[in-house]
């Protein structure tokens, strides 16, 4: 405000409070009779003036002036008297608003309530304990979050090896089963070239007169070998067992069940493959109360396939 | 201050057509300002009253207004280049001779406390705060805060109001003045009712 507006106003809060000579207030009063905007000016000073006596700002003279004064007329002390409830009511209002004070601006321009600074205060630090607690919370959450996602990764990478192995031993086993299906078809299926061989036990065959040594050559495309085991034993068992073996003296196949047929000899097929070219030994035994008590021996050759 | 009393509503009833026409063709020639500025003297004539001390203002502002249409209607102000001197004057010399008059009468009449009982302060409150409400928000926020807290807030608050609104002091605490007169009306009727 300038000093010329300043000025006026002093002069104003004088006339309301009977502090200008008679001919300063006949001059102010002719002037807001005929000047609308002085007049309006005027009112907002007596208002200004009964706020700061109703809120107990004026200090002396001037609150002594007021009520000797200003309010000597009935209408200006209810004007008074209005002007405290009417601060009353602005007060709940305000208070009501600032119960909603995050509600955006309402004015043209920016005119914000702001709440005390004890309920800003209060505000702020309720706010900043919420959000501390939130932000462990948090946190709690962003580590349980990864305890799990680790543990879902490690049950996955077990569960992918599993599935690995299995397919693996699925693979090996259809592997497996194809080949077992071949020999199960070859099986059944009618042996061509098969050859048999007689065989003499070894006494016979080491004499320098002696029939030749059991030499065997199997043609190509032969699988099997059909085996006869002559014997010049007298005794006979109910069943006997068979070993064959290498030239390294490793067993490489041996059975059970084997029977004397009533011609005297022993018959037994086996596949082409299990005997490669090669010397072999085939010892017969007679199985008696957990012992085996040699019966004959017989030695081959396996020539290779013409 | 105390005027002598008059069956006064809106003021001049004892003034015939005749002279009150003469009165309004004074102040202007043309009809509708003239009425105007009758209304305008007559309500600034109605605080001046109050701002002396009156007693009973209407009466005063009668008395003012029927003095000065008789002394047109007389021809003896004719020549008067400005009716709002006029008025002034008149309004002087009425304030001059009730104040005599009611000096006289103070001792015997003790003034008496102008709030009324509990029911009528409840009552006024109740109005004041309907009023409030029915300002329009953009009002009734700001003259929550030019109004509430002690001056510092207020004085803080003003001068915050008088930035974003980018108006100066004087048309600020205008605003607010005109929003007060605006609340004084709504606060006369919700009282008669």
């Amino acid at each position: 405000m300038d000093t010329k507006t300043e000025a006026e106003k002093e002069r104003m809060r004088g006339y309301l409070l009977g502090n200008l000579s008679d001919e300063e207030k006949a001059r102010l009063e002719e002037r807001f009779l005929g000047d609308g905007a002085y007049f309006e000016q005027l009112s907002a000073v007596e208002e200004e003036l009964i706020e700061a006596y109703v809120h107990r700002e004026l200090k002396e003279p001037d609150r002594k002036c007021f009520e000797q004064y200003f309010m000597e007329s009935p209408v200006q002390r209810v004007r008074v008297d209005r002007t405290d409830v009417f601060l009353q009511a602005l007060e709940s209002a305000r208070r009501q608003e600032s119960l909603f004070a995050s509600t955006p601006p309402r004015f043209p321009k920016a005119i914000h309530l702001r709440p005390s600074r004890r309920a800003l205060g209060s505000f702020l630090a309720a706010t900043a304990l919420l959000l501390a607690v939130i932000t462990s919370w948090l946190l709690r959450q962003q580590t349980r979050l990864r305890e799990q996602i680790n543990q879902s990764q490690a049950a996955l990478q077990q569960e992918y090896q599993i599935e690995q192995q299995l397919r693996e031993q699925e693979k090996q086993a259809g592997v497996q089963v194809a080949q077992l299906s071949e020999q199960l078809r070859e099986l059944k299926s009618p042996q061509l070239n098969g050859v048999i061989l007689d065989a003499y036990p070894s006494r016979f065959t080491r004499a320098a007169d002696g029939p030749a040594p059991n030499e065997l050559t199997v043609p190509l495309g032969g699988k099997t070998i059909t085996l006869l085991l002559h014997s010049s034993s007298r005794k006979a068992y109910p069943t006997y067992r068979l070993e064959i073996v290498d030239a390294k003296e490793s067993v490489i196949w041996q059975g059970e069940g084997l029977v004397r047929q009533t011609t005297g000899e022993y018959v037994i097929s086996l596949p082409s493959e299990l005997l490669p070219p090669g010397s072999y030994s085939l010892h017969l035994y007679a199985p008696n109360h957990g012992q085996r008590i040699p019966v004959e021996r017989y030695r081959i050759r396996m020539a290779m396939p013409r | 201050m105390g005027c002598r009393m008059r069956a006064a509503t809106t003021g001049n009833e004892t003034l015939d057509q005749e002279t009150f026409d003469k009165l309004l063709e004074w102040l202007d020639p043309d009809r509708k300002r003239a009425a105007e500025q009758y209304e305008n003297i007559r309500s600034r004539l109605m605080r001046l009253f109050v701002w002396r001390g009156a007693q009973s203002p209407d009466a005063c502002v009668d008395e003012t207004i029927d003095r000065v249409a008789r002394r047109v209607a007389e021809g003896a102000v004719a020549e008067m280049p400005d009716p709002i001197r006029y008025f002034a004057s008149v309004a002087w010399n009425v304030c001059s001779e009730v104040r005599r008059r009611e000096q006289r009468l103070r001792t015997k009449e003790p003034l008496l406390p102008a709030s009324g009982d509990g029911h009528n302060e409840e009552r006024l409150y109740h109005c004041m705060e309907r009023c409030l409400n029915q300002l329009p928000a953009v009002e009734r926020l700001l003259m929550i805060d030019y109004h509430a807290g002690d001056w510092r807030v207020r004085l803080a608050r003003r001068e915050r109001l008088v930035k974003d609104l980018g108006i100066s002091p004087n048309a600020l605490r205008l605003r607010c003045s005109r929003i007060r007169s605006k609340l004084d009306s709504c606060l006369e009727d919700c009282l008669k009712r």
